[in-house]
């Protein structure tokens, strides 16, 4: 079950080109689009720790 | 995949950045600068606008104010805000309730330093003036520089820029208290750590030196923000009173006092030109124990500072 985990996390990540044999989810599937959108919100909400913060008052 | 296929993703996507910009909106309602604008919009006409940034809004007690003076202080004054915000936020009072009088409360070298290019740092407080006014924002930030300038128009429109903070607060106040786990608490006030602060005091007893001299030599004019803040305030009839605001001891040891005082009495004089009254409160809190950090004091020396400003407001108002 983890391997099968690893396996999918890392076709998720871009570490291997082919999906695992369990993983149905096609390239022209419309649920990548909630991948790649959740992906830029993440990036965004963590981009903020190269600011350099001092005042944090709220 | 098939150009539909591709489309479709990117518009699930977009959407979910929609969300996102929704949702900030919606958190930042209860952001200090929002919540300052709306006040503000709101100002009753006659009141005392307590202006600045956090020394003065860690020093001025309201009702001890108050009940010295018979005034109505509006405390308008904002942590990590800088003149350019000052002028935005002081105009939309002037354009509201007209205040009957403004007290403002500078730090250091304050009035005559001129605001730098970015678009970056009107984040956390600052982005009052994105709410406000970005066309000042523009004159006084983007100057030089055509990026700044369309990134602080976009950053006024996208809340996700404009309003960052937010969520990156969340994130380093969580990643603050996981840096802190097993450890012994850092010291830490409403503005933010102790520790920090230190980084702020910008000025070395050299530079005090230096800055001094070359104001005084110079006589140059006030930064461009406050120049227009206080031409603002003359045609909109509002008396303003600044305040060099508290000093911490450490801040400006005795080798650097006689280029301080030059440099108050200059302030005085040049300010005394345009009709405006300065009250030197540099040395009003000279106990380390009345300060939260090196910049701003604590409850006692609030009371203190306070207590001592309504001693001398119907002197200085009768004096200009």
């Amino acid at each position: 079950m983890l391997k099968k985990l690893g396996e999918a996390l890392e076709y998720l990540g871009g570490a291997r080109d082919a999906a695992p044999a369990e993983f149905s989810l096609k390239l022209a599937s419309a649920w990548w689009g909630l991948w790649w959108g959740a992906l830029l919100a993440a990036i965004w909400v963590f981009s903020g720790q190269s600011s350099k913060f001092i005042y944090i008052d709220f | 995949m098939k150009p539909r296929a591709f489309f479709i993703q990117a518009s699930i996507a977009l959407l979910l950045i929609v969300l996102y910009n929704v949702a900030i909106t919606l958190l930042a309602r209860q952001m200090p600068a929002r919540k300052m604008i709306d006040a503000v919009r709101h100002l009753e006409p006659g009141a005392l606008f307590i202006h600045g940034n956090s020394t003065m809004d860690a020093a001025f007690n309201d009702a001890i104010f108050a009940k010295a003076t018979g005034e109505k202080p509006f405390r308008a004054a904002l942590g990590a805000t800088l003149p350019v915000d000052h002028l935005n936020l002081a105009r939309l009072a002037f354009n509201s309730g007209k205040p009957r009088a403004m007290l403002y409360g500078f730090y250091g070298f304050q009035l005559y330093e001129d605001p730098t290019n970015s678009w970056r740092q009107f984040s956390g407080n600052r982005c009052l003036s994105l709410l406000i006014d970005p066309a000042t924002a523009i004159r006084y930030s983007a100057s030089n520089s055509i990026v700044d300038h369309l990134m602080i128009r976009l950053a006024a429109a996208l809340p996700a820029l404009r309003e960052r903070d937010v969520i990156w607060f969340k994130v380093e106040k969580l990643r603050r208290a996981l840096a802190d786990v097993g450890l012994p608490s850092t010291a830490a006030n409403k503005f933010g750590r102790v520790a920090d602060f230190k980084q702020l005091v910008l000025f070395t007893p050299q530079d005090v030196h230096r800055l001094s001299q070359s104001i005084i030599s110079s006589d140059r004019p006030f930064c461009g923000p406050l120049v227009e803040m206080f031409d603002l305030a003359k045609n909109a009839g509002v008396e303003v009173t600044v305040v060099a605001m508290p000093s911490h001891p450490t801040n400006l040891p005795l080798e650097v006092r006689s280029d301080w005082n030059a440099y108050i009495a200059h302030v005085t004089k040049k300010l005394r030109q345009q009709g405006i009254r300065l009250i030197d409160a540099t040395d009003w809190i000279s106990e380390e124990k009345l300060f939260e950090d090196v910049l701003h004091v604590n409850e006692a020396g609030a009371v203190r500072f306070t207590e001592k400003l309504a001693q001398q407001w119907p002197v200085s108002r009768a004096r200009p």
